[in-house]
């Protein structure tokens, strides 16, 4: 073990990886800062550009950026009351009301230093949990995928915040879009309506930015949201003694609970805080404090983000199997570079592997250093009008979008997601089910069809085998307690 | 019943049928040999059942007043994002008969609307020839070059 992380910092301290891992941990801070854009978009921006780095650098880079929007996020939640990212909803409880009482300094720093312990005690539990889980996973056969596929949407859909029943369509909406394209085993194209260029499918790129871009940038533009910035001067980043009295345990139990889901598929970052905000209220001596500028409030919801962040890698890394939007790009990136995400990621790309898990101390330690001292030049960003900040959006989604294969249909194929993830939003559909079923789809096929022939046709292969029978009844399960609740909830 | 939900799945509903439709052409194959439409003809008919589900789930439910149902902020939000489309369509037809740095300077005319016409200008300029530094320049990407070599 001592070996491969040492292998692994030998990767990430590579001059020129440090670089990209400086790159993404800026930009992540950027865009967590910046509502409007989020981690989705921005790497689903840059996605066509990493063809030109490696993919051990374009990954190191894409996870400084997830993990450091999760930094960024709260800031805008303490100063503006909004949350930059999903992840820091649960912050403006709370850190909003720190700073107008005079405290943004503490909520800031105990923010960022929160998020670094977090991180920091996850990457353990990354580093000795994800091989052992991919040696187990290399004992799949096709029935096994199937069946985590299968768990894996039913966890994610029954996670989402809308509707069970919605996010479980769009995700086999998404699964339909990525059926898209020739058909490996009889090589027949399907629903290509004759054009040569969906017959390699549907390009993951121009989907992403299309749903994340240009989507994001009309609903942005249509409703208009104005931003209210917290005016006084920020002092005293640096909590006191008593913050630290009463965060340090907070930021413990935010990290476990983050980690654990994190871990599972659906959106673990976002459940964490929800979860760990719930758990340090329930647990406080003094509740009535919470909503009223607790600092537990705040320490406890940020270290479960971070946790919850680097803990949605193991699936991806050990499994190949995203647990969100933000690891399905992830895969996507790289699939774009040729190398199979899988259970023998380990062993054949262990620069990838071991690598990514090295930076992200790196990138850890990197953005407690960007994040404190440069919280003026944050809150300044802020202050940007989104009036100009979209142009640039949608800018950079047409030169990543066409970098990809030169090609004209590539971008009317973003538009065209552009208008799908616009109405998606609207009609209060989520994407990101939508973008799990898009990635799990070609795992999913070729897991049932192979199963199918494996079984001569009998479906009982799915239940005659443990692994695959226990995942699937797992997944059902989910299901029948979400049916259940609904029911129930009809009834009162 | 919401109104934006018996839409979308109406709508979601039509699209199962025609996937499910479109499968047949593929060959669905049977249980012991599936074939290129027996994936996507599943599919079809678990985006119809979950359609319908949502349609007799909203049925149930109570009912959410008009201003909780409006999609639209309002008519300049919605003509806004008209237009933003129909510059990204006119991008696009542009793009390789006259190049990027032209289309992308007359682009940020357009989506800069409403500000002072010369920052409208210096920004159009800017972020046309800037980028066009930054990516073709600095990160090699292959930009279409039109008739001015630019």
């Amino acid at each position: 073990m001592i070996d491969h992380i040492l292998y692994g910092f030998s990767v990430a301290l590579t001059p020129a990886n440090l670089f990209y891992c400086l790159i993404g941990a800026f930009l992540g801070t950027l865009i967590g800062v910046l509502p409007g854009i989020g981690p989705i978009s921005t790497m689903s921006i840059l996605m066509p550009i990493t063809l030109y780095i490696p993919p051990a650098s374009a990954i190191i880079m894409f996870a400084g950026i997830f993990y450091g929007a999760q930094y960024g996020g709260s800031t805008t939640s303490i100063l503006v009351n909004i949350p930059g990212e999903a992840t820091s909803v649960v912050t403006c409880i709370d850190g909003y009301k720190m700073a107008l009482n005079g405290r943004a300094g503490p909520a800031l720093g105990i923010s960022a230093i929160g998020s670094f312990i977090a991180g920091t005690l996850t990457l353990f539990g990354v580093m000795f949990l994800t091989v052992p889980i991919a040696n187990f996973a290399l004992r799949f056969g096709p029935p096994e995928y199937f069946a985590l596929t299968f768990f894996a949407l039913t966890i994610v859909s029954g996670l989402a915040t809308e509707s069970t029943i919605k996010a479980l369509l769009m995700a086999a909406l998404g699964m339909w879009t990525g059926s898209i394209g020739m058909d490996i085993g009889s090589a027949t194209p399907r629903f290509t309506f004759g054009m040569k260029t969906l017959n390699d499918g549907v390009g993951i790129v121009p989907i992403m930015m299309g749903l994340y871009g240009i989507g994001e940038v009309l609903v942005n533009v249509e409703e208009k949201v104005e931003l209210d910035i917290f005016k006084a001067k920020i002092e005293k980043i640096w909590p006191s003694v008593q913050d630290w009295i009463q965060s340090r345990w907070a930021i413990l139990r935010g990290t476990i609970v983050g980690f654990f889901l994190g871990i599972l598929p659906g959106g673990g970052a976002i459940i964490s805080t929800f979860a760990s905000y719930a758990i340090e209220k329930t647990i406080s001596k003094h509740p009535e404090r919470f909503g009223h500028g607790a600092i537990e409030g705040v320490a406890g919801p940020e270290s479960a983000n971070n946790a919850g962040a680097e803990a949605s890698f193991i699936p991806m890394l050990a499994l190949g199997i995203p647990s969100n939007a933000v690891t399905a790009v992830l895969i996507g990136t790289l699939m774009i570079h040729g190398i199979q995400p899988g259970p023998l990621l380990v062993s054949n790309n262990p620069d990838i592997f071991w690598g990514v898990i090295a930076s992200m101390y790196i990138g850890n330690v990197i953005l407690v250093l960007l994040n404190l001292p440069l919280i003026g030049l944050w809150v300044q960003l802020l202050k940007i009008p989104y009036s100009l900040l979209f142009p640039a959006i949608i800018l950079f989604c047409l030169v990543g979008v066409y970098s990809v294969s030169s090609s004209i249909v590539e971008i009317f194929i973003m538009i065209f997601f552009g208008v799908i993830g616009f109405l998606m939003r609207k009609f209060r559909f989520e994407p990101a089910p939508f973008v799990m079923g898009l990635v799990l789809s070609p795992i999913m096929e070729n897991g049932f069809r192979q199963s199918l022939v494996l079984g001569d046709g009998k479906i009982s292969i799915f239940f005659t085998r443990t692994i695959s029978a226990f995942l699937i009844i797992a997944g059902l399960s989910v299901l029948a307690v979400h049916a259940i609740l609904w029911i129930r909830k009809r009834g009162k | 019943m919401r109104a934006d939900d018996r839409i979308s799945c109406i709508v979601l509903l039509i699209l199962s049928i025609l996937i499910c439709f479109g499968s047949t052409k593929y060959h669905i194959g049977s249980f012991n040999k599936p074939d290129a439409g027996t994936f996507p003809f599943v599919l079809g008919i678990v985006i119809a059942s979950f359609s319908i589900l949502i349609l007799i789930k909203t049925k149930f439910e109570k009912g959410v007043a008009e201003e909780e149902q409006k999609l639209w902020s309002g008519t300049p939000g919605k003509t806004k994002v008209l237009y933003i489309l129909l510059a990204l369509v006119a991008y696009g037809l542009l793009l390789e008969r006259i190049g990027y740095t032209i289309t992308t300077f007359i682009l940020f005319l357009f989506l800069l609307k409403g500000h002072k016409w010369k920052f409208v200008i210096g920004w159009a300029l800017i972020a046309s020839v800037g980028s066009y530094i930054l990516f073709h320049i600095a990160l090699h990407v292959d930009l279409v070059q039109g008739f001015l070599g630019i």
